[in-house]
Parts: C-alpha cells; sequence; structure tokens
C-alpha cells in the first residue's frame, strides 16, 4: 500500500504537467492516515516553469478499491463539491485538478492545496499552544457552518447530493437508514434497539433543508495556534436537517476526553450556536438539536459495528477498523444516558 | 490442559513488547498509531479472558428473567455465548416490535440494558466507565 503512488510517480507527474503546461517533479508523497472510502496523500510537488513555478505543497484524496460505501461522495462528486464551497467563501481546501482516467492512478483522484495545521482531535482539545484557538473554535465553527449552510444545493453541479425521500423529514430518513444498517449487520445490540424506538416517537420537524457537511467535528478541522484554518473531509455531504450539523460536534466521542466540554472538547454549544444564529443559520430547536445528538451517537455506534465488519468480513483487513467494534459499547452508554435525560 | 504460559500470560507479554520496546522504535506517527490500537486491543482481550465465564453467566440470568426463560446455569461457556446470543436477538426484536413501548417498561429495560453496557465496558473501555460516572450517579 504505502509504495502505490511512488510506483505511479511518474504518470503522476505527467498528468499535473499537462495541466499545468509546465515540467513537474513530485519530490515527496506519504501516506496520510486513511478514510472510509478513501485514502490521503501529502505529495509536494516542484514545478520548473510557467506562472506556477516553484514549490507546492498538495493533498491527493484518491478512490479506494473494493466495495464503495454507500452515502460517501465519490472523488470526483467531492472535487465538484470543494469547488462549490471554497468559491462560497467557505474556509476548505482549494481543488486544483480531477483526474477520472484510472489509467493514471487505478482510480480516481483529485489534488487540492495542503493547509498546515492539526486535524488530530487528541492533540486539539489539549496542546498548550492551541489553547487561544480553542477559545476561538466555537465561534468559528458557527460562523462556518451557517456559512455552508447557505449555500444553494438546488444547483445543477450538485445534483449528486443525497436528500431525504420524498414526503419524510431528513430525520426519519437518516433514522431508517441507521436502523437498516444495523439490522444488516445483523448484531443484536439492545441498547441501539431501544435507541432506534425513542427516536422514532421523538422525530423533529425540519422546516428548512440545507447543504449539510455531513462529518463537521473536531477531527475534521484544521487548527492552528490562530484558530480555525480549514474544514475538510467533505464526503459525506448530503442535503438535510441544519440541526444534523450543529448536534454531531458535540456528540462526546468528538470531545476526545474533555467531556465537560460539550462542543468538541474545546467549548460549549452555546457559544458556537449564538456564532451560527448571528451569522444568518437557520433557527432550529432544543428538540432537534436533542434528538440529532442521540442520532449521532446512534450512527457512530452503528458505524463502529460496520467498520469492524468490514474487517471480520475479510473485505478490508485493517487492526483500526477491527478494534472499532469494541468502542461500539462507549455510544450505547452515551444513548441510554441521553435518552435518560431527555425523558426526564 | 495447556502448558504455561496460559493466554492471558501470553498476551500479556505480547502487549508489554509493544509497549515497551516495540513503540519506542517508530518514529512514522501511523506504525506509532497503529502500535497503541495493538496493544490497547491486547489489552481488552487480556480482561475479557478474566472475566467472561462470569460476565457470561450473569448476562444468560438477566436474559432469561427478561424473557421468562427458565435459567440453566449449567452450561460450558462455548453453548452459553451461543445461547446468550440468541436470546439477545430475540430480546432486540421484541424491542422493535414495540414490546416496550410503555414508559414504565421502556424505563425498566433502559436501566437493565445499561448494566450489560457497563459490564462490555469493564471490559471494551474502563475508563469510559470512569468518566460517565457524572451522569451515573444521576440516573
Amino acid at each position: 500500500m504505502a509504495t502505490t503512488i511512488n510506483e505511479f510517480r511518474k504518470r503522476l507527474e505527467d498528468f499535473i504537467a499537462a495541466q499545468l503546461q509546465a515540467p513537474v517533479e513530485v519530490t515527496n508523497a506519504r501516506q496520510l492516515t486513511g478514510g472510509a472510502s478513501r485514502e490521503s496523500w501529502a505529495v509536494d510537488i516542484n514545478v520548473s516553469a510557467g506562472p506556477e513555478a516553484g514549490q507546492h505543497v498538495l493533498v491527493l484524496r484518491r478512490d479506494m478499491g473494493g466495495v464503495i460505501q454507500e452515502e460517501a461522495l465519490t472523488r470526483e462528486q467531492e472535487f465538484r463539491l470543494l469547488e462549490v464551497v471554497y468559491r462560497a467563501g467557505v474556509l476548505a481546501p482549494r481543488p486544483c485538478w480531477l483526474c477520472t482516467d484510472p489509467a493514471v492512478l487505478g482510480l480516481p483522484f483529485f489534488l487540492m492545496d495542503r493547509i498546515d495545521g492539526e486535524s488530530v482531535g487528541r492533540r486539539i482539545v489539549r496542546e498548550q499552544a492551541l489553547a487561544e484557538a480553542r477559545r476561538r473554535l466555537p465561534r468559528q465553527m458557527g460562523e462556518q457552518l451557517a456559512r455552508i449552510h447557505t449555500i444553494g444545493y438546488d444547483r445543477s453541479e450538485l445534483q449528486f447530493l443525497g436528500r431525504p425521500e420524498n414526503d419524510r423529514t431528513p430525520a426519519e430518513t437518516a433514522l431508517d437508514q441507521t436502523a437498516q444498517q444495523l439490522w444488516r449487520l445483523g448484531e443484536p445490540h439492545p441498547a441501539l434497539e431501544l435507541a432506534i424506538r425513542w427516536l422514532r416517537q421523538h422525530l423533529p420537524a425540519c422546516p428548512r433543508w440545507v447543504l449539510i457537511h455531513g462529518d463537521f467535528r473536531i477531527g475534521n478541522l484544521l487548527v492552528g495556534t490562530d484558530g480555525l484554518r480549514s474544514v475538510i473531509d467533505w464526503e459525506f455531504a448530503h442535503v438535510g436537517d441544519p440541526a444534523e450539523d450543529l448536534s454531531w460536534p458535540c456528540v462526546r466521542s468528538w470531545r476526545f476526553g474533555q467531556d465537560g466540554l460539550r462542543l468538541g472538547g474545546v467549548g460549549q454549544p452555546d457559544e458556537f450556536l449564538d456564532a451560527y444564529n448571528n451569522a444568518g443559520g437557520s433557527p432550529v430547536g432544543e428538540n432537534s438539536l436533542q434528538f440529532w445528538e442521540i442520532l449521532g451517537n446512534l450512527r457512530w455506534a452503528v458505524g463502529c459495528v460496520a467498520q469492524a465488519n468490514r474487517h471480520l468480513s475479510g473485505q478490508t483487513q485493517n487492526l483500526e477498523l477491527a478494534s472499532l467494534g469494541r468502542r461500539t459499547a462507549e455510544m450505547e452508554l452515551e444513548v441510554l444516558d441521553l435518552i435518560e435525560e431527555a425523558n426526564r | 490442559m495447556n502448558d504455561r504460559p496460559t493466554a492471558f500470560e501470553l498476551l500479556v507479554a505480547v502487549r508489554q513488547f509493544l509497549e515497551t520496546e516495540l513503540i519506542a522504535t517508530l518514529s512514522d506517527p501511523r506504525l506509532r498509531f497503529q502500535t497503541l490500537i495493538a496493544a490497547n486491543v491486547l489489552g481488552i482481550a487480556e480482561r475479557e479472558l478474566l472475566t467472561e465465564e462470569s460476565a457470561l453467566a450473569d448476562e444468560w440470568r438477566f436474559l432469561c428473567s427478561e424473557l421468562r426463560r427458565p435459567a440453566d446455569a449449567a452450561r460450558a461457556v462455548g453453548d452459553l455465548k451461543a445461547v446468550v446470543r440468541e436470546a439477545n436477538e430475540t430480546l432486540c426484536r421484541r424491542v422493535r416490535a414495540g414490546d416496550y413501548d410503555a414508559p414504565a417498561d421502556f424505563k425498566r429495560l433502559r436501566a437493565l440494558v445499561r448494566d450489560r453496557v457497563i459490564q462490555k465496558l469493564q471490559v471494551a473501555n474502563p475508563k469510559c466507565i470512569a468518566a460517565g460516572g457524572r451522569r451515573a450517579a444521576a440516573v
């Protein structure tokens, strides 16, 4: 795996050279920690002529072989979305070039600017050097989310985005998808069944659909000493309920051990929600936020069962995926306790 | 009967090798991370080996009581795993069918299922229980 891009180095150089009409040398390529449906590489290039002459630090994202995850965007779709959100002024990496020809690197890929910053959640919530950044993050996260949610999703270049089925709310659609996914996996989880039942009885209405990032949380944000630098990992974007994106960064797992700071281990939801509302975000009710936080925990629990299953089924043999199976119980505890709080 | 080290002791030996010898030699952050995960999952397997028998027996008693089945304690661990799984599947089907929708029934089962989740966490991630204690005390 670790040698794949290097084997293709010449072809990658030729591809970028053709885009820039200038000689290109790949000076460094190393694999970054992987994601669910794609692999990422840090790639440095040197362009020796033309208007783009000089060093460029980039990220290459490539589709992964095997079974494609049903709800994730392909690299081509992710690239198209990045073009839209970058143009709309969202703090997102500038997309550079897309290649859908599998002859080049085996599978479709794209390149985007590599932005300097910390993405590892455990470090963002702890490191001394990021104390000032943590102070700024709640407000910055609210403002970015408001900007994302005001991008019109009904444009021709975004028709691929998943959206709720006709006459059903985003909440109902998402709950059904999650329940079906759990039941297909065939592992008995009484705690998750109770959560599904409770959520079914507390479905919130959604006054306005918006463009949802789909994985907006600490861990998918690049953070520097000055705060939020970039929103990354757009592969789960879709059309849905703004409360989904507002609750997801509050899910306990994404506090990375800093449990008292309910917004991603860096702050409190109030400051984040105020910034979101002041920046023109969609009004969202307390019961919606509560519903989506519980559904978020349920989804991540089911996600862990699914990831472990990818390993167990032999589809992608990987220790990290296997280990996620045993994290499921953490979210089970959280959904049961959140339901108890909500019932009070 | 196998010779010592026991399976538990072997797992401890491998985990200690990873933690005290291997990790110090690794500079690639990805490999370090994977090795930390490896040490962590060995810890899970160790805790499971120590507690599995009594945890399964507890769970079986809970499920028999909930599903109104006669408890049959005299089962070997392998057999018990299969019946506990089957009983959990039955319980899941009942929740799905709405058998616990009445608030009082839901509340009672929620508390009992929470005990089982705590039991799983004692193996998978005991630290997570301590962190959740803030809530546990209030429930």
